[in-house]
C-alpha cells in the first residue's frame, strides 16, 4: 500500500510525464507537417505536372481515415506481427508502444492540415510576385522567405494552429499505438482516459479541463486569424 | 546590346504558339511586339526572359549581344521584366520593392545600405514619385504601380528591358500619359527595350520598330511608318488601322472588284481567274460630286462628323458598304448629306492574291 | 493569354519540393495504408468474408452506421437552421455563437467524451432529467447517437454557411414578391438551392461519425453486440492479437469512407456543372 502523499505525487508525476510527451509529440509532428505542407503547396501551385490532381487527393487521405485505423496501420507496419516487426525485434528497436509510434500516428492524423490551408491560398495568390523576384535575381530561398512567406504567413499560422490542436488532442490513433504505459507512453488525452477508467473522476476532469482550455484558446486564435485573413484578402 | 532570336518554336500540347521564328531586336531601340491575343507575342517575350523554354531544336538559339543565353537560367540573363499586372511585392513598401533586386545580390556584389538608398532615391526621382517610398503598393494608383514596377526592374541595371502589356490594365487616359512618359524615359536611358501590346495605336505611337505577329509567325517588321504605309501582308493591312475590303478576281491585264477596276498589266497567266482582295484605307477614298474616270457611284448612308476627321459610310450601286474619311474642310466643300449620290475613287489601293501581290 | 502561361518551369525548386512531397506522402500515408490492404487481402476471401460478417462485426456496423446516419440527419436539420440564423440575422453575440459552433472541432475528443458522459449519465444534469421519463442516454445506442451528433454539427454548419452567404438575395426577394410566405420561402427557394452543400455537409458529418472513437467510447459503455462501435471492435481484435480480423473490419470501414468521399466529389462536380462554376 502506498501512502496517500506518495500516491498523490505519482499522480502528479504521471500527469507531468503525459504533458511532457504531448508537448514533444506536438513539437515533432507540427514542424514536420509544416515543411511537408509548404513543399507540397509549392510543388502543386507553382508547377504543372501529370498526376497533380491525384497528388492533391492523396494528401487528403488521412482526413478520410478514422483515428483507430490511423493507429492500426502503424501497428501493421511496425508491430511485432507487422512488416518490419521481426527485423525491428532482432535489432532491438521498438516503435509500437513507444513514443515513436505515438509521433508517427500523430503525424498521420495531422498530415493534411497545413498543406490543405496553403494550397488554395497560394493558388489564389498566383506566382507573378515569385516570377518578379526571380527576374530580379533572387534564389529559391530568397524568393520563398522574402516574397512567398510574408504573403502566406497568416494562412500558414492558421494551419499550424489547427495542426497543433489536433496533435495535442488526438486520442484514437494514439490510443492504438501507445500501449498505455503510465509515465512513459501516455499523452494527456490518454492520461484522461486512464484516470477516468480508474473512477478517479476529479483528476480526470482536472486534466481534461486543461485540454478544454487549450481547445478554447485555439478557437479564439483561430477566429482572430480568420478576421485577419479576411481583412487581408478584401 | 542586340537580341537575336533564331528558329524558335514553342508548342503547348497540340497548339503551336511559335512557329520557327527568327528576329533581331536592335540595340538601344524601343521595339513593339504587336499582335492579337494568341499570336504568341507574350510567349516570345517570356522565352527571351527565360521564363519559358522553347521547343528542343538544334538550330534554335537566343543570343544577347552575340552570346548564346539559351542554356542560361532566367535569373542569370540580366533581363529586366515588367509584368502586365505589376507584380509588386504587396507586403513591401515602394522603397523595398525597388531595392529588392539590389538586396538579394550575393553579398560580394551587394551594394551598401547607403548606396541602395541613393539608388532608390534616384529611381524614385526618375519615375517622378519622390517622397512616396514609404507607401505600400495598395495605396498607389495603377499608373503609379506600373512606374514603380519599372523602377524596380531598372534598379539592377539590366541589359534589356522586357515589358509584357505594360499599360494593358490601365484606363485610356492614364495609358496615354504613361506611354508618352515611357517614350521620354527611353530617350533618356536608351536601354534596349521590347514591349508586348495588342494595341496598334500604342505600338505605332511609342516604338522605333514594330514587329507584327500572327499565329506564331512574324508578319512584318519595320518602322511604324513602314508597316502603316506599306503593309506587307493582308493580315497587317487588316490589323493596322481601318480598312475597306472588296472581293474580286484577276483578269487579263486587270483586277475586277465589281465596279472598281484596277490596272494590273503583268498578271502571270497562271494567276488569271484567281480570287483577289482589294484593300483601301478610308482616308485614301476620294469623294467627289462629279463622275470621273474609274470612279464608282455610291450613296451616303451615314455621316459621323464628331472627331478630327469626318467618317462617311457609303453604299455602292452593287450594295457594298464601305467607309471614307475626309477632312472637315473637304466635307463642307462637298456639302454631303444623307442619301446624297456621290462618286468615289481610290487614291491608293492594295491587292492581295494567294501567294502573289499586285 | 493566361491559358498559355500555365506551363511554366522557370521557378526553382520543382524537384526538391515534389520529391520531398512524394517521399513524405509515401512514408507517412501510402506505405502504412497499403500495409492494411495487404494484410486484409492476405487472409483469403472466405475468411475475409467470415471476419467481415461475424455477428459481433455486423452488430457493430449496425450501431456505427445507424447511429451515424441518425446523427448526420439531426445535424442536417439543426445545422441548416443554425447556419441560417448565423448568416441571415444580426443579433448580439452572433460572432460568439458562430465561433462556438467549432467547439466540437477544437476540443479533444476524449474530453468531449467524458464531458458528455458526465452530463448524460443517470446522475448528470441532463441524464437525471431524462431518467424521470424512463429514458437512459449514457451506455445505450442513444448515448452513441448523442456523441456523434455533437461531433458532427460543425461539418454541416460550415459547409452550408458559405452557400447561404452566396445565395442570391434577389432570389429570396423575388419569391417574397410573388406572394410566397416565409415558410414557403425557406423550404422552396432556400432549401433547393443549397441542397448540394447540405448533402455534402451531411456526408461529411456521416463520414466523420462512422470513424469517430474518442467521444463515443466513454458514453457507449462498450457492451459487445449492444453498444460496441466498429472502431472499438478493431481495438478489441488488436488486443487479442487478431491483426487480420482488425484489418478486415478496418478495410470495410475504409472502403465505406472512400465511397462517401467519392459521393461528395460527384455531388460537387455535378453542382459545379449546373451553376457553371469551376
Amino acid at each position: 500500500m502506498q501512502k496517500p502523499s506518495e500516491k498523490a505525487s505519482t499522480y502528479t508525476e504521471n500527469a507531468f510525464a503525459a504533458i511532457k510527451l504531448t508537448i514533444i509529440v506536438t513539437l515533432v509532428a507540427t514542424p514536420l507537417n509544416m515543411i511537408f505542407g509548404i513543399a507540397a503547396a509549392w510543388a502543386v501551385t507553382k508547377f504543372e505536372f501529370p498526376g497533380k490532381n491525384l497528388l492533391i487527393t492523396l494528401i487528403d487521405i488521412p482526413f478520410a481515415v478514422s483515428p483507430v485505423i490511423s493507429g492500426l496501420i502503424f501497428v501493421l507496419v511496425f508491430g511485432l506481427q507487422g512488416w518490419f516487426g521481426e527485423w525491428l525485434y532482432a535489432h532491438n528497436i521498438k516503435i509500437i508502444f513507444t513514443e515513436y509510434g505515438i509521433i508517427l500516428a500523430t503525424i498521420f492524423v495531422t498530415f493534411p492540415f497545413i498543406a490543405r490551408e496553403l494550397i488554395p491560398l497560394m493558388q489564389e495568390q498566383g506566382s507573378e510576385e515569385e516570377y518578379a523576384a526571380l527576374m530580379l535575381g533572387a534564389n529559391i530561398w530568397q524568393i520563398f522567405f522574402k516574397v512567398t512567406l510574408p504573403n502566406i504567413k497568416w494562412g500558414l499560422l492558421y494551419g499550424l494552429i489547427l495542426c497543433n490542436a489536433r496533435a495535442m488532442g488526438e486520442f484514437g490513433a494514439v490510443s492504438v499505438v501507445s500501449g498505455h504505459i503510465r509515465g512513459e507512453t501516455n499523452t494527456v488525452p490518454l492520461h484522461v482516459e486512464i484516470l477516468y477508467n480508474e473512477y478517479n473522476f476529479a483528476a480526470a476532469f482536472a486534466v481534461a479541463s486543461i485540454l478544454a482550455v487549450l481547445g478554447i484558446i485555439t478557437l479564439i486564435i483561430k477566429n482572430l486569424l480568420e478576421l485577419k485573413i479576411r481583412k487581408q484578402t478584401h | 546590346m542586340a537580341i537575336e532570336i533564331e528558329n524558335i518554336s514553342k508548342t503547348f500540347g497540340s497548339f503551336k504558339a511559335l512557329n520557327n521564328l527568327s528576329l533581331i531586336i536592335p540595340e538601344g531601340k524601343l521595339t513593339a511586339l504587336l499582335g492579337p491575343s494568341g499570336s504568341g507575342k507574350t510567349t516570345l517575350l517570356r522565352i527571351i526572359a527565360g521564363l519559358e523554354t522553347p521547343d528542343n531544336n538544334p538550330d534554335s538559339d537566343i543570343r544577347f549581344n552575340g552570346q548564346s543565353v539559351a542554356e542560361r537560367h532566367a535569373r542569370e540573363r540580366g533581363v529586366g521584366f515588367v509584368f502586365q499586372h505589376y507584380a509588386l511585392f504587396r507586403h513591401m513598401s515602394v522603397f523595398d520593392n525597388i531595392a529588392f533586386g539590389l538586396k538579394v545580390k550575393p553579398w560580394r556584389s551587394r551594394p551598401s545600405r547607403s548606396e541602395i538608398k541613393d539608388k532608390v532615391s534616384e529611381l524614385l526621382k526618375l519615375i517622378q514619385l519622390e517622397g512616396i517610398g514609404n507607401r505600400m503598393p495598395s495605396q498607389l494608383s495603377g499608373g503609379q504601380r506600373q512606374r514603380v514596377a519599372l523602377a524596380r526592374a531598372l534598379a539592377v541595371e539590366p541589359k534589356f528591358l522586357l515589358l509584357d502589356e505594360p499599360f494593358g490594365a490601365l484606363d485610356t487616359k492614364v495609358r496615354q500619359d504613361l506611354r508618352n512618359w515611357l517614350r521620354k524615359l527611353h530617350d533618356e536611358l536608351h536601354i534596349t527595350s521590347l514591349f508586348v501590346t495588342h494595341d496598334q495605336e500604342e505600338a505605332l505611337e511609342v516604338s522605333d520598330k514594330v514587329v507584327i505577329m500572327n499565329k506564331g509567325r512574324i508578319e512584318q517588321e519595320g518602322s511604324p511608318e513602314e508597316v502603316f504605309h506599306n503593309p506587307a501582308t493582308e493580315f497587317v493591312m487588316n490589323f493596322i488601322g481601318h480598312v475597306n475590303l472588296f472581293h474580286g478576281r484577276l483578269e487579263k491585264g486587270k483586277a475586277v472588284f465589281g465596279k472598281i477596276v484596277i490596272d494590273a498589266a503583268d498578271v502571270p497567266a497562271d494567276k488569271l481567274g484567281k480570287d483577289a482582295r482589294l484593300f483601301i484605307r478610308p482616308f485614301e477614298m476620294e469623294i467627289s460630286s462629279l463622275n470621273a474616270e474609274g470612279s464608282i457611284k455610291a450613296k451616303v448612308e451615314r455621316i459621323q462628323a464628331a472627331g478630327v476627321s469626318v467618317k462617311v459610310e457609303l453604299k455602292s450601286e452593287d450594295g457594298k458598304v464601305f467607309t471614307a474619311e475626309l477632312t472637315h474642310e473637304r466635307f463642307r466643300e462637298l456639302q454631303l448629306v444623307k442619301d446624297m449620290e456621290v462618286f468615289v475613287s481610290p487614291r491608293n489601293t492594295r491587292i492581295f492574291v494567294e501567294d502573289y501581290q499586285v | 493569354m493566361s491559358i498559355f502561361t500555365k506551363n511554366r518551369t522557370a521557378l526553382p525548386g520543382f524537384g526538391l519540393s515534389l520529391g520531398f512531397t512524394i517521399f513524405y506522402l509515401s512514408l507517412i500515408v501510402l506505405i502504412p495504408l497499403s500495409a492494411l490492404f495487404l494484410k486484409a487481402a492476405s487472409i483469403g476471401s472466405s475468411e475475409f468474408w467470415a471476419a467481415a460478417t461475424g455477428d459481433r462485426a455486423i452488430a457493430s456496423y449496425k450501431l456505427t452506421f445507424g447511429a451515424s446516419a441518425v446523427a448526420a440527419l439531426i445535424n442536417a436539420v439543426f445545422g441548416l437552421l443554425t447556419a441560417w440564423t448565423l448568416t441571415r440575422y444580426k443579433f448580439p453575440g452572433r460572432r460568439f455563437f458562430d465561433a462556438i459552433v467549432d467547439l466540437p472541432f477544437a476540443i479533444p475528443t476524449a474530453v468531449s467524451g467524458i464531458a458528455l458522459t458526465a452530463v448524460y449519465s443517470h446522475n448528470g444534469i441532463i441524464g437525471a432529467y431524462l431518467e424521470k421519463f424512463g429514458i437512459k442516454a449514457a451506455f445505450t445506442p442513444l448515448g452513441v447517437t448523442i456523441a456523434l451528433t455533437f461531433i458532427g454539427l460543425p461539418f454541416v454548419v460550415r459547409t452550408v454557411q458559405p452557400a447561404l452567404q452566396e445565395l442570391d438575395k434577389d432570389l429570396e426577394e423575388a419569391a417574397a414578391s410573388l406572394g410566397a410566405n416565409r415558410f414557403q420561402i425557406f423550404f422552396r427557394v432556400i432549401t433547393l438551392s443549397i441542397m448540394p452543400s447540405l448533402l455534402t455537409g451531411f456526408a461529411l458529418a456521416f463520414a466523420r461519425a462512422v470513424g469517430e472513437y474518442g467521444s463515443v467510447v466513454f458514453i457507449s459503455g462498450n457492451m459487445p453486440m449492444k453498444t460496441e462501435i466498429s472502431s472499438l471492435l478493431i481495438i478489441v481484435k488488436l488486443e487479442q492479437y487478431d491483426y487480420a480480423g482488425a484489418s478486415v473490419i478496418a478495410t470495410v470501414m475504409l472502403i465505406f469512407s472512400f465511397l462517401i468521399l467519392l459521393l461528395i466529389n460527384i455531388i460537387q462536380a455535378l453542382t459545379q456543372r449546373n451553376t457553371g462554376k469551376g
